[in-house]
């Protein structure tokens, strides 16, 4: 879904189904910290450049939205979820 | 004083029985097994047929110095994984990670007998699990690691959901290693405070074990994902500077983290200047407790170094 900032912030406001990652896109190339939080609770912090995909499972709870706080440069963040986790670990 | 012995008047009372420590691999329970396989110095991995037992496990070990393992009962060792050339019933593996490979014949159990049991050093290795399950393929029947095992230093059974394990970590106190991500029946239990070397402890979806224990005294961990487990009590009472270099992922998700543990594990592990690698990962979220201001220029820190910092807010 694509989330409209207005100086750096905006909000999605509906009951998000169960996730175990999701995944951030903003239009610019330059490294720019972001904070979503989900349900007024849980906070995920990041510094994105371009896209990011991040594993969150959140004890199966029906989450209300979310918002989100960035660079105010920012104009709109692109977000989707999934079920299922992205393989992001390489084994040591 | 008469001795009544020849009357036979004490007929009725039970012997003393002299304890035997003779493995009798089949009629002694799991249990007295493992009691006697201690005193030998032996380790015991239990094995059970599934389906038609056709098809062939290969089950990978490692060893500190080469040493034999027997199979008992009707199971055998064949040379290779097609099943076709019959080895015996005996085997060796290695000080590289060594492969068995076992057939077991249907509705049957057997053990694979260890010889040097303190000279074990992997169970699979950090990039191969010790066994794969399969359809008609025996498999790894609750093997228990409740004596010592000084030179273990890997457990690995990602997403095996035949095999099984259960162990305390208190008697690997050389483990560096365990990974058993979406094994759903094996039991893990003990305190990470007894495996100081530990690099890597990830659990993810299993909700049976339950580890206790001060995050401050893995120090050389880099790598510790638990999830959402309710039986585990992490904790972070210990402070300290002196985090590896670099840094992969912590997630944790425990009742015994308070808000003062989170802010202070994230507020030591910035100052450390733990680089980001792989997964980039602090979810101390979940049943943790909530951050406090107290972590938010931490938390500001790890970020822009890269990390990715998920926290409860109150």
């Amino acid at each position: 879904m694509k989330i409209a900032l207005s100086k750096g912030q905006g909000k999605y406001i509906g009951d998000l189904a169960p996730f175990k990652s999701f995944a951030v896109s903003i239009n610019t190339a330059e490294p720019t910290p972001m904070t979503i939080c989900f349900g007024g609770k849980t906070s995920c912090s990041f510094l994105i450049t371009n896209s990011i995909k991040i594993n969150l499972s959140l004890n199966d709870e029906l989450l209300k939205g979310f918002s989100i706080i960035t660079d105010e440069l920012i104009e709109e963040v692109y977000i989707d979820f999934y079920e299922d986790e992205f393989e992001l670990t390489q084994e040591n | 004083m008469y001795n009544l012995g020849h009357l036979g008047l004490y007929k009725n009372i039970p012997k003393k029985r002299i304890f035997n420590p003779t493995p009798d691999y089949a009629n002694d329970a799991y249990t007295l097994l493992q009691y006697k396989s201690h005193l030998r110095n032996e380790f015991l991995i239990p094995l059970k047929a599934n389906g038609d037992g056709s098809g062939v496990a290969t089950i990978k070990l490692q060893s500190l110095e080469t040493q034999s393992v027997k199979i008992t009962g009707n199971g055998k060792f064949y040379t290779s994984a097609a099943g076709t050339t019959e080895l015996g019933i005996e085997s060796t593996i290695g000080t590289t990670l060594s492969s068995l490979y076992v057939k077991v014949p249907a509705g049957e159990s057997c053990y694979l007998v260890l010889g040097k049991a303190d000279k074990l050093s992997g169970i699979g290795d950090t990039q191969n699990n010790v066994i794969t399950d399969g359809a008609n393929i025996p498999y790894i029947n609750y093997c228990a690691i409740n004596y010592p095992l000084i030179n273990l230093y890997v457990i690995r059974t990602d997403a095996l959901l035949n095999s099984s394990f259960t162990c305390s970590i208190n008697n690997t106190p050389n483990i560096t290693y365990i990974n058993f991500d979406n094994n759903l029946l094996s039991t893990f239990t003990g305190s990470i405070d007894s495996t100081p070397n530990l690099i890597r402890l990830s659990f993810y979806n299993n909700l049976l074990s339950s580890f206790t224990g001060d995050i401050g005294k893995i120090v050389k961990c880099v790598f510790l994902r638990s999830h959402i487990n309710t039986n585990c009590t992490f904790t972070y009472v210990t402070r300290r500077t002196n985090w590896p270099s670099v840094y992969d992922t912590l997630w944790v998700s425990c009742a015994s983290m308070t808000s003062t543990m989170v802010d202070n594990l994230l507020i030591d592990l910035d100052a450390s200047g733990a680089i980001p690698v792989n997964e980039k990962l602090i979810n101390l979220s979940g049943l943790c407790g909530a951050v406090t201001e107290a972590s938010a220029s931490a938390i500001a820190s790890l970020v822009s170094k890269g990390f990715t910092v998920i926290v409860n807010e109150t």
